[in-house]
């Protein structure tokens, strides 16, 4: 199957973070080291392999004035056209009248260039905003936001590089563009259910963002997911250190078993096991033998609103 | 076995003095180590205004008194008070910032809480934490130890010869691993049984073809000991990014459990489910990481050859029930002298 690429502009103003996210999800940064970065000069094009057939074309847009001043101008056409998404990041110590006033031009040439495209509104270092006005803090920017994109599908987030927000947030990202989650989701249902596991989840190798997930057996915490994408992400970036990849992780306590380990090419999977009499080594023959079923959904996975499907 | 009081806890338990000049990064290093502060939390601690006693019990190994005191001097009864507070000491940190201009203030601080220390109590171990060095390179961390070590040393070499000896300087920084790599090796030094543990291990270790083998406290990432196999920092940074993920995974998939398991919930040892915490890493370079409770709050974390390792998972664990056991006596010892509730 073709490849297929889709476009995701990355916009917001100068030090809001943008290039701090792109570089910890998709190169591997620790959070500490984006202090290092410098400003975005123009546009960065970047082009990410997902999920074998999808290609992620982003466009870091420098965030300094005279640089959106000429995407929204001269440029517009060129920036705006045939977008996917659109992901627009705020600071959230410093919104100002004069971020939503962008904000609200950016979503008109949208509306004017690429009319379907998803809004996802990330309002980010939430870790500079005092806990207990957080809520709140939330509640009317959200109100705001959505009022200014009201012509379009947006959504926000709230994020922190120090955090698994900014997993939760990229992972939702991703999940979009992604048409064929249903007969993954049921086919990774039939999965857990055969391996007697409480959930299963699938993530992408390098990202570590979820792809897709079956629950069973239901659990309280509903970040658990990204919590994982973020703590075996760093623990990879850490056996890398070691020149060593990580090839699959078993941790047993008395209550329950969890599995990490490669799965298909693109992705790896998680299994978590609390009846204490199943054995790993079973489970893990389940999932070789499921693997041949899930390659053409994950590693050649057709795309949504891409014209290669009928 | 009667609970202690609080009392006979707090004169048992070894105390550790941090010293240093304001900002220096005193509270920082004990809160990141102690209380899982993140790193970059550490920019809205207050500065420390009086002495702050902090009670660390973990586990049997990792017993202690953290007395982290201001970096700005105080009333001369607060100064009086210091050298009693010193003598009840068994170590010294103190830090050093090298990102500060003011190094000259550093040094003649260093040297005279090194002395007052010493002529406190002339058993105390002295560690410098030279901090912040997450702004150096390797080789910069390196040079501005070994000089620092050098001024030091001939600046107390006129007043007080014996007390150089009792110094170790380590650079450290709470970005990174160098501070729990430090800090490590500042409580090794207050363990007696410390060579009894090395020697455990170096027994596992040959009889299960191991290349490396660390005993951790589990709640600070602390290793209490390790085999006398050659050191290497990385060894230790991936063992310990293990422990974090066990307890980061293990937080996240227990919290269910606890609700099924309510019925058994009275006696809380987790020795009487049957089933330690473990955890298996596969490496693709062919290493293995393995991982095991062996005691309250203590975990066993190897390295291995996979060769080594396939088809030998019952001998492994067979030895490591053997070394369990040898540590069990160790501990139970070790609770008698240092009047701890006993485990079982
Ligand atoms: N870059 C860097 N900064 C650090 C490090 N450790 C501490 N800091 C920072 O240094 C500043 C001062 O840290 P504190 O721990 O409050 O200093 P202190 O020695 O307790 O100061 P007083 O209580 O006033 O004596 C904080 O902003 C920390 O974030 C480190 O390893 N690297
Ligand atoms: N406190 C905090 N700082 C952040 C966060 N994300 C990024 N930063 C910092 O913000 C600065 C600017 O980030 P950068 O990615 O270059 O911004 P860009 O111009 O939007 O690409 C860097 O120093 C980052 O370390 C966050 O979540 N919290
Ligand atoms: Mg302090």
């Amino acid at each position: 199957m073709a490849a297929v690429k889709q476009k995701l502009l990355l916009m917001g103003k100068s030090g809001a973070g943008k290039t701090s996210m792109r570089s910890i999800i998709f190169a591997n940064y620790v959070p500490r080291e984006t202090s290092r970065l410098g400003a975005t000069i123009d546009v960065e094009h970047s082009n990410i392999r997902f999920l074998g057939s999808l290609t992620l074309s982003l466009w870091d847009c420098g965030g300094q004035d005279h640089f959106i001043d000429n995407f929204l101008e001269a440029e517009q056409e060129n920036v705006f056209k045939d977008v996917a998404v659109l992901i627009y990041v705020f600071d959230a110590e410093s919104m100002e009248t004069k971020d939503t006033d962008y904000f609200r031009r950016v979503c008109d040439a949208i509306y004017t260039n690429s009319r379907g495209a998803k809004i996802f509104c990330l309002v980010h270092k939430m870790d500079l905003i005092n806990e207990n006005e957080r809520e709140q803090f939330c509640k009317v920017r959200e109100a705001q936001l959505k009022k200014i994109g009201e012509r379009l599908d947006l959504t926000c987030f709230w994020t922190s590089i120090w955090d698994e927000t900014l997993y939760k947030a990229w992972s939702e990202i991703v999940r979009c563009l992604i048409s064929n989650l249903d007969t993954l989701k049921a086919k990774l249902r039939a999965l857990c259910e055969v391996c007697e596991a409480d959930e299963v989840v699938i993530f992408e190798r390098a990202t570590f963002l979820v792809i897709a997930h079956a629950v069973i057996e239901p659990h309280d915490d509903i970040h658990r997911f990204e919590k994982i994408s973020n703590i075996i992400k760093q623990f990879k970036l850490s056996c890398n250190k070691k020149r060593a990849g990580l090839e699959s992780l078993q941790v047993q306590n008395a209550n329950s078993t969890v599995l990490i380990l490669d799965f298909t090419v693109c992705t790896s999977i998680m299994l978590v096991c609390s009846d204490t009499r199943i054995r790993p080594a079973a489970v893990l023959h389940n999932i070789q033998l499921a693997n041949e079923g899930f390659k053409p959904l994950l590693d050649d996975a057709p795309i949504a609103g891409s014209d290669m499907l009928i | 076995v009667g609970r202690p009081t609080t009392e006979s806890l707090t004169k048992s338990r070894p105390q550790i003095l941090i010293a240093g000049l304001p900002g220096s990064g005193k509270s920082s290093v004990q809160s990141v180590v102690f209380h899982k502060i993140s790193p970059h939390e550490t920019v809205f601690l207050a500065a420390t205004e009086s002495v702050h006693k902090h009670e660390v019990g973990n586990s049997a190994f990792v017993q202690l008194q953290i007395l982290d005191i201001p970096g700005k001097l105080g009333s001369v009864e607060a100064e009086e008070n210091l050298d009693s507070v010193m003598k009840g000491c068994s170590a010294l940190i103190f830090v050093i910032d090298v990102t500060s201009e003011n190094t000259d203030e550093a040094l003649s601080r260093l040297k005279d809480t090194i002395l007052r220390a010493y002529n406190a109590n002339s058993n105390i171990f002295i560690e410098v934490f030279i901090h912040k060095a997450d702004a150096l390179t390797e080789e910069q961390r390196r040079y501005c130890q070994s000089e620092l070590q050098e001024r030091v040393d001939d600046e107390l070499r006129e007043s007080n010869d014996k007390v150089i000896n009792r110094i170790s300087y380590r650079t450290t920084s709470i970005f990174d691993h160098s501070v729990f790599e430090a800090f490590s090796l500042v409580v090794q030094r207050l363990i007696s049984e410390l060579g009894a543990l090395e020697s455990m291990l170096d027994l596992l270790v040959n009889r299960c073809i191991m290349e490396k083998a660390f005993l951790f406290d589990e709640v600070s990432k602390l290793y209490i000991a390790t085999d006398s196999t050659p050191y290497h920092p990385q060894d230790f940074e991936l063992c310990s990014d293990l422990i974090e993920v066990n307890i980061d995974l293990g937080g996240i998939y227990s919290e269910k459990i606890a609700k099924k398991g309510a019925a058994d919930k009275d006696d809380d040892d987790k020795s009487s489910k049957g089933r330690s915490s473990t955890a298996t890493i596969h490496l693709s370079n062919n290493m293995i990481l393995y991982l095991r409770e062996v005691s309250q709050y203590l975990l066993l974390v190897c390295i291995m050859r996979r060769q080594n390792f396939d088809g030998n998972v019952g001998l492994i664990e067979y030895n490591v029930k053997i070394f369990a056991e040898g540590l069990r006596e160790i501990i139970e010892r070790r609770r008698q002298e240092l009047n701890l509730p006993s485990e079982s």
